[in-house]
Order: structure tokens, then sequence, then C-alpha cells
């Protein structure tokens, strides 16, 4: 094995480190710009190791790593695929964002607790998606909700941000406990928890793999269970509705830089976990199919719903937090109604919904973060921006990506692959769902920028004294990533194609999977 | 100095592939607000509107006349919206809004690749929005917004929902780099035909989705309700022309544009004649013209027969001029009067006659009269029809259908002139704000290439491949009329300034 292999399949412990050592240097040294620095140099060493993967698993297709050498389905291995290593680029890169834009906003004195729960949640993120193992899936999962129940719960003293991570905390302990309860069941039927294991015998109950033998007993009964309680879990932690409760919540209650490190890390991993589980390790070709296929029937339409009912919800609310929760919540169900089509392209436009939804999320809150720290968290207070042509710029593109209709932005083309995968799966509804919840979506955000557009506000109080430097980076940064995507992919086949074939294809074929994760 | 000569010729071919961005270039550099409102802005402008016209050579018939009627349309409008703007909003925001919205609406005529014409279709789209909300933008009317997101819900996503489907089944790459008229989507499902259809209906404001329209197009300022009116529904009538040139499902296409088109251009008719405000009134009426283009098709698809498309295109820039026209009359009154019923107006013609004379003569190309773009655009309608008489009762009731429309339009457009005309109507005490008059110029304008366009439409028989001789043998017929016309609006001119002075 190549030593950057090693590098890169370490990227999850490479970013447990600073979470570690990041509230050591603050209580050592007491310095806040020394604390800063270190969060931000690993934070841009992490992006960079992603962006490394991320070319490397063009060039050479998925990396896997072995933990401890032990060979699958011993230990816990690590498989980057196309589609792990465009979400891992996309939580780095939002880390990086968060870092930086959190330095600016958050009390220095609490600042190094940010930068670990930030890390923590970042390194259970980056394991989820690389992962290929049940139980790894569960740990990271809680990884990743206990440092987002820290987040969510950062201001401390604000009643509605304690209320809002308490109701969080308390029913995603209790939802991940049947995460937990599903990998027993797992264990217990199939003899395996290694994912590409399981993908091979829920196809062929008979095939028989190193050290973990063949399957005992009954794995219907069990799978049909555990297919049952992980959808479950997964719409729960991607806040698709009726299991949406807790997120409006935590999104109004968390600093800025938390919620926009949310919509790219902590709320995607449902979206990818049923990708991942029912469509490569419980995919087309297992034995109980049927029972598969009436699970995604329900799901289309309970992700048809959801989008439709909270992107009317969208059109109601009266600030930036609440739009973005709702928009949020309506885009991720979009993003699963394109992973029920079963297809290349579904599973494409799915995962590529998710980062240009981010994007999206990311453009609008920082700029509206900044209206919120000079005037106030009302829509009145946006027309603020005005006069920081950065901000205002970024706001506006937010929504129009968000919206999705211009071909130079990402939100355009993942809506672009969707309609495509609904119209090979000859499910034309599907595309009118998805544009008719951007447009109600867009009554809400609309309105954002009419008042955003709207002259003589008078400003309730403005700090000029407060530098804007930093965020501005933050959004500069974001602009140029945003416009370069959407541009690329206008011009670039290649690109397109690697997003439409590969991506997909990195969901879908289950073969391959095996193949690469098992050797068999 | 040869070489001079090739670089001339170097930069023209550049610039001829690079004209859109120079275009958008031009028309944003003359909104720069230090120049605005100046001549240099005006000219500007105007260039860069004129430039359009060099991408004629490459379209099909139907975008090239309504490219070069928009031009014409968008140049009249790129002057008239500064007075506009800054009579009723006391600034000059509306003019960047109206023309990058004109623009795009232009583009997406010009566009020869699919992506291309989505990409400027999508933006006209949301400039349209925002100019339909511009009275809750500055003035906080909840009305606007509202009819601004019935507009986003009904007309908007609809349409995008077409276009999307259409982008699927074309394939990214062939919609990026294939011409519009060598890709080959399939759209024959009936679900997919049906989605197209409702989709572009949507635009074209033609039954189910026709709804939207009244509301839009009377709250927006009027530069943008001529737009919206003039060129913006073409878009969609436009969009059905370019996917009856690809596999569809024929039967369910031809049935329900029949079916809606005939149900609206009678109930836009009707509703057009019970209106008192008068952009109502003229929005209705876009309602029942869109729909008997729609009609005429239908029956392209029907008969194969490319005598009714240029019918269609031919009331289609028929109706861009005038709606057009009376729409920015329309502001013009709403301006000078601060009144919009038709009940309280009909003094117009006592302020300005040759104003008014130039609103009839728009009406007069609404009702078919040569030597008027309107009269061509009948007359091949009818002779397109009636050519197919025999061959099934369809054709007679279309007939009767397109006939009543007409009668219709006479009963609303005699109401409309009694906003100008109405002998009994005296003037307003003081209320009138004059400074109006200034707007006047380019509705005249307006009005006079209706008929000045009439001359001009036997170059488009040059330009595009499908060519229509009736259109050459017409030309004695339509120089005459000119000739009467010219001596009979001067006689009215004369009648109508004796009486308004005898008040």
């Amino acid at each position: 094995m190549i030593p950057m292999h090693w590098v890169i399949a370490a990227l999850p412990i490479l970013l447990l480190l600073p979470s570690a050592t990041i509230p050591l240097l603050y209580i050592t040294t007491k310095k806040v710009l020394i604390v800063d620095t270190a969060a931000l140099i690993s934070a841009a060493f992490s992006l960079a190791i992603s962006f490394y993967t991320i070319s490397l698993v063009v060039a050479e297709g998925p990396i896997t790593y072995y933990f401890g050498g032990f060979p699958p389905p011993l230990g816990i291995t690590y498989i980057i695929d196309e589609a792990s290593a465009t979400l891992g680029t996309l939580a780095t890169f939002s880390l990086l964002l968060s870092i930086i834009y959190g330095s600016w906003i958050l009390d220095p004195k609490w600042r190094y607790l940010y930068y670990t729960a930030t890390f923590l949640l970042i390194a259970g993120c980056v394991s989820y998606l690389y992962t290929a193992d049940i139980f790894n899936l569960y740990v990271s999962a809680e990884l990743i909700s206990i440092s987002s129940y820290v987040l969510a719960s950062f201001y401390r003293g604000k009643g509605i941000a304690i209320r809002a991570a308490s109701i969080y905390a308390i029913s995603a302990s209790l939802v991940l406990s049947l995460l937990l309860l599903s990998a027993f069941l797992i264990y217990g039927s199939y003899g395996t928890l290694n994912m590409a294991d399981l993908a091979l015998k829920s196809r062929d109950p008979n095939a028989e793999v190193l050290f973990s033998g063949t399957v005992f007993g009954d794995i219907v009964l069990a799978s049909k269970i555990v297919l049952a309680l992980i959808l479950w879990v997964m719409l729960f932690k991607s806040a698709i509705m009726p299991n949406h409760f807790w997120l409006p919540g935590v999104y109004s209650g968390a600093p800025t830089p938390a919620v926009a490190l949310f919509t790219a890390s902590a709320d995607i991993i449902g979206i990818y976990g049923i990708a991942r589980l029912f469509l490569t390790v419980f995919g087309s070709g297992i034995v109980f199919e049927d029972y598969r296929r009436i699970l995604m029937t329900v799901l289309t339409f309970i992700a048809a719903g959801s989008s439709l009912a909270s992107a009317t919800l969208v059109s109601l609310q009266r600030n930036v937090r609440g739009i973005v929760a709702y928009s949020t919540i309506s885009q991720f169900s979009l993003a699963l109604m394109g992973i029920t089509t079963n297809i290349n392209e579904g599973a494409a436009g799915a995962i590529f919904h998710l980062v240009s939804n981010s994007l999206g999320d990311m453009l609008v809150l920082y700029s509206a973060g900044m209206a919120t720290a000079l005037c106030g968290r009302s829509l009145e207070c946006l027309s603020t921006l005005r006069k920081y042509k950065v901000a205002y710029i970024s706001l506006i593109l937010g929504f129009l990506n968000l919206f999705g209709i211009i071909p130079i932005l990402p939100g355009f083309w993942s809506k672009a692959i969707l309609t495509l995968a609904f119209i090979k799966t000859e499910f034309p509804a599907g595309s009118v769902i998805v544009l008719a919840s951007s447009g109600l979506c867009a009554a809400g955000y609309f309105r954002v920028l009419i008042s955003s557009l709207r002259p003589g506000v008078t400003k309730k109080r403005t700090q000029e004294e407060i530098s804007l430097t930093i965020p501005t980076i933050t959004l500069i940064l974001l602009i140029i990533t945003t416009l370069a995507l959407g541009v690329s992919l206008l011009f670039f086949e290649d690109l397109r194609n690697f997003l439409v074939f590969n991506v997909g294809n990195s969901m879908v074929d289950y073969k391959r999977y095996i193949r690469i994760v098992l050797g068999v | 100095m040869l070489s001079g000569f090739k670089d001339l010729l170097w930069l023209a071919s550049v610039l001829k592939d690079n004209l859109l961005p120079l275009v958008f270039l031009l028309v944003i550099l003359g909104n720069v607000p230090a120049i605005r409102g100046r001549s240099l802005g005006y000219s500007l402008r105007v260039c860069g509107f004129m430039l359009l016209l060099a991408l004629l050579k490459n379209l099909n018939i139907f975008s090239a006349m309504l490219l070069s009627s928009g031009v014409i349309i968008s140049v009249s409008l790129t002057l008239y919206t500064p007075r506009y703007s800054w009579m009723k909003y006391s600034n000059l925001s509306l003019v960047p809004l109206v023309d990058l919205f004109a623009l795009s609406i232009l583009a997406v005529f010009a566009s020869s690749r699919l992506l291309e014409m989505m990409t400027f279709w999508l933006v006209a789209e949301l400039l349209g929005f925002f100019l339909i909300a511009y009275d809750y933008l500055v003035r906080t009317e909840k009305a606007a917004l509202l009819a601004a997101v019935k507009y986003l819900l009904f007309s908007m996503i609809p349409t995008d929902v077409a276009l999307f489907i259409i982008l699927a089944l074309t394939g990214f790459n062939e919609a990026i780099h294939l011409p519009l008229n060598e890709v080959r989507p399939d759209l024959t499902s009936p679900i997919i035909t049906l989605m197209l259809l409702l989709g572009f209906f949507s635009k074209a404001a033609v039954f189910p989705l026709h709804f939207w329209l009244p509301d839009a197009h009377s709250i927006a300022p009027s530069p943008a309700s001529a737009l919206l009116s003039g060129l913006m529904v073409k878009m969609g009538l436009y969009a059905i022309y370019v996917i009856e040139s690809y596999p569809l499902d024929t039967f369910i296409a031809s049935v329900m544009m029949l079916f809606s088109g005939c149900l609206t251009a009678i109930y836009g008719g009707l509703q057009a004649i019970m209106q008192q405000d008068i952009k109502r009134l003229l929005a209705y009426s876009t309602t029942s013209h869109t729909a008997t283009i729609m009609i005429l098709l239908s029956l392209y698809i029907i008969s194969g027969d490319a005598l009714f498309v240029d019918a269609a295109v031919l009331y289609a820039v028929t109706h861009a001029f005038f709606k057009s026209a009376l729409f920015m009359d329309s502001g013009f009154i709403e301006v000078l009067t601060h009144e919009r019923d038709i009940r309280r107006l009909g003094y117009v013609f006592r302020v300005t006659t040759i104003e008014s004379l130039a609103v009839m003569i728009s009406v007069l190309s609404m009702l078919g009269m040569p030597p008027t773009i309107g009269f061509l655009a009948k007359v091949i309608t009818f002779v397109s029809i009636s050519n197919y008489l025999k061959h099934s009762w369809l054709y007679v009731l279309l007939l009767l259908i397109i006939s009543i429309e007409i009668s219709l339009s006479i009963a609303y457009s005699v109401r409309y002139l009694r906003v100008h005309v109405d002998s009994t109507a005296r003037l307003p005490q003081g209320s009138l704000d004059l400074r109006a008059l200034r707007m006047t110029p380019f509705i005249i304008a307006l009005s006079a290439a209706s008929v000045g366009f009439t001359f001009i439409t036997g170059v488009f028989n040059q330009i595009t491949p499908d060519k229509s001789e009736i259109l050459l043998e017409l030309s004695p017929v339509l120089v005459t009329a000119l000739l009467i016309f010219a001596f009979l609006s001067l006689y009215v001119h004369e009648v109508i300034k004796k009486s308004s002075e005898g008040q």
C-alpha cells in the first residue's frame, strides 16, 4: 500500500487530533490567536487531504484502507469512492469556512470549545462517509450527534438554544439507539458487520466469506426489521418530515457558522446513509427485493410530501434562519426522492443536490450572519448588506443557487440531474415535485431578497467599528467555489460525466463495492 | 493596408461570434447610474438592442420575426421607460430591470442552442418576477407581491418543469453543443407531451393556466406589462413551435391546443369586455389573442402546412406591436391622469390628439385594417384556414371561433378607444400631469412601426427558408392602402382636433 493512502484514510484521526489539542493549547497558553491559527491550519490541512483524496479517486478509482491491517470482514474497513470523497470534501470545506467565520463571530473566550466540537463533528462525518462497517457507522453517527448537541447549545445563555438542543439530544439519542439495535440484529443474523459482506450475503445467502463464514439463521426477517429501523433513523437524521421537528429549533438557536456546518455535514448523513444502505448494501438484487421496493415506494411518497410541505412553510417564515431550515428540509427531501429512483442518475443527483444545497445555505447564512452582527435578525436588517457588496452578492447568489434555475450555478445542475433521473425512470411527476417545491421555496427566498433590496430602512444599531475582513474572505471563498463549480459543470463535459456516471455508479454498483472491499 | 483590412474582418467575425455578450455589455453600460438618463446612456442602449438584428441570419421565420419586432419594441421601451419611471417613482431604477428583461427575452429568440435558450428564458422569468413585484419593492403594495407569487407558481414553475424535461430528454451534452433544430428529444410519451404543453400554456397564459396573467400584467409597471404581454407570452408560443418539430404525441398535442385555445380565445375576449380597468382589459385581451395563435399552431400540427406558421407568426408580431403600444399608452394615461378606470376617462384626445390617433392606429392593427401588419395577419389566417375548409368541419368551426374572437376584440377595442375619445367627457380641473406628454413620441413611433413593419415582412422571405409568396402578391394592395390610410389619418386628426378645440 502506498504511504499516501494511509494519510488519506487516517483523515478522521487527523481531524480528531486538533479537537484534543486545541483545548489543551488554550488552557496552557491562554492565547486566542494561537488557538485560531492552530484550528485554521488543521482545517486547511484536512481540506488539502480531501482534495488529494478526490483527485486520487478520480484518477485511480476507489481507495480502501484496512484499520490495523486486518483484512475485511475482520477489522474496520474504509472505502473512499466517488460519492464519499465528494461529500467528504464538502464536509472539510465547510469546516474550513466555519472556522474562519467562527473566529470572527464567536466570543474569543469560548471559541476553543467551538473548534473542538467542529473538529469532532467533521471527524465523525468523514468517518461515517468512509466506513464500510455498520458498527463503525453507528459510532460515527453518535460522534456527529454528540458534537452537534454541543454546537446547538453553544449559546448557553439562550433559552431557545438550550431547549432546541435538549429536544435534539434526547430524541436523537433514542433514535440512534435504534441504529445500535439494528447493528446487533445484523450481526446476529448475518454474522458480520462489514457492509460489503452484507451486500454479498443479502444477495446470495449461501455465499461463504473467509472469517465470517455463511449467514446464520433467518436473514430475511432480521433484514426487514433492520431496514425499517434504519430508515427511521436516517429520516430523523436528515430531518425529513414528519421527523423534522428538531431542526428548525436547532437552526435558530445555534451560532451561524455551526448552522452552516450542519447543512454540509451533520444533516446530510441521513441521506447518504439511505443511499449507501438502500442502494449499495441492501440495493437491487437482494433476496427480499419486494419488501425493499415497498419501502422505496413509501419513501417516495414521504419525500414528495415532505418536500412540498416544508417548501410551503418556507414562504411563511419570518427570518433567514427559518427559511434556511425549512428550505434545507425541502431540498433534502428532493435528494431523497432522487435516491428512490434506484438508478445512477438519481443517486448522483441526490449526492450533488446535497452539495449544491450546502453551498447555497452557506452563502445565505454567512451573508445574513453579517447583517445579524451589524443590525439584528429581522428581515429589514438585511438591507444593511447593500453597503457591503460581497455580502450582498453572496445573499443573492445563495438564493439563486437554492432556487437553482441558472446554469452557471450548481443548483441548476443538481435539479437537472434529478429531473433526468425521474424522466429515465418514467416518473415525470417527480420533476414536477422538484420544480414545484423549488417554486414554493422561491416565494420565501424572493420575499427575503426583496426586503433586502428595499431602500431606506433605518438601522437599529450599526457597529461600524466591527472589522468585516474575515467574513468577507469567507464569502469570497464561497462565491468563487460556487461559481467555479457551476461554470465548470457548464463547460466541462468530463466533470458532468464524472458526476452523473461515476458518483451515481459508486452508489448503485454494488458488485464493484463488494469486489473492492472484499476482493471477491 | 491589406493586413489592416484582414484585422478588421477578424475583429468583425469575433464580434459576430460574441454578439450577445457585447449586446449585454452595451445595455449594461448604458444603464450605469451616471449616464442612465443622459443621451449617451440612451444611445448605448439603443445601439445594443439594434445590434441584435445582426443575429437574424440563422433563425427560423418564427424567431426571426419575433426578434426583429422585439428589437423595435425594446428600443422604444428603453426610451420610454426613463420618463415613466421618473414620473411614477421619482427615480430611474426601473430602467435597468426593464432593459435586461427585454434583452433576455430577445436572447431567447436569438438563441441557437437549447441550454442557451433555457438560460435566457430562466433569467427572463426571474426578472419578470421582480418587475411584477416592483410596486411591493418600492411602495410595499401587498397586491404586487401576491401577483408575483402567483406568476412564480403558475407561470414560471410549470414552464421550468417543461424546460427541465426537454433538457433531460435531449441530454446535457447535446443541449450544450447542438443547434436547436438538430437535437431530437423523444417527446412521444403522452404524459410528457401533456406536461410540456401545460408548461408552455402557462407561459402563453392559455387555459387552464391562464389566471395568473390578468393580475401580473395589470399590476406590473407599464413598460414591464408591455414586455410581459407583448413579448414574454410569445416565448411560450415560440417554445411550442420549437417542440412541434420534435417527435411528440400529435393527437394529444393538437386536441389539447385546440380545446384550450378555443376556450381561452372566447373566454379572454368576454372577460376583456367586462373590465373597467384599462390594464386588465388589455391583459385579458392578451390571453384571447395568444389562444388564437395557439389554434393556428395546432392546425400546423394537424395539417403540416407552413402557411399556418406564417399566420401564427404574423399574428404574434401584430399582437406584440399593438399590445406593447397600448400598454405604453396605458402607462401614459396612468401618469397623466392618475386614473385607470375606463368610465372616468375619455378626455385624453383633448390633451394630445396625435397620441390618440396613434392609439387608433394600434387598435386598427388589432382589428386587421390595411395597411397595418394586423391586416396581413388576418388575411393569412383566413386564407390558411379557408384552404382547408373542404377537408373537415373542424376548420369551419375554427373559422367561426376566430371570427367570434375578432368580433369580441372589436367590442373591447371600442371600449378602449373610449378612454381616448369620448366627446361627452370633460377635462378635469388641474389634476393632469402634463409632463407625461414627453412619453408620447415613443408610443406614436411604435404604432407607426405596426404600419411600417408590414412593408418589411417581405425581407423575411429572403432570410428564412420557408417562403410564403402571398406577402409579395399583396404588396400593391398594401401600398395603395398606405396612401389611403395616410390621407384618412390626417382627416381624422383634423376632425378630432377641431372637436377638442370646440370645448
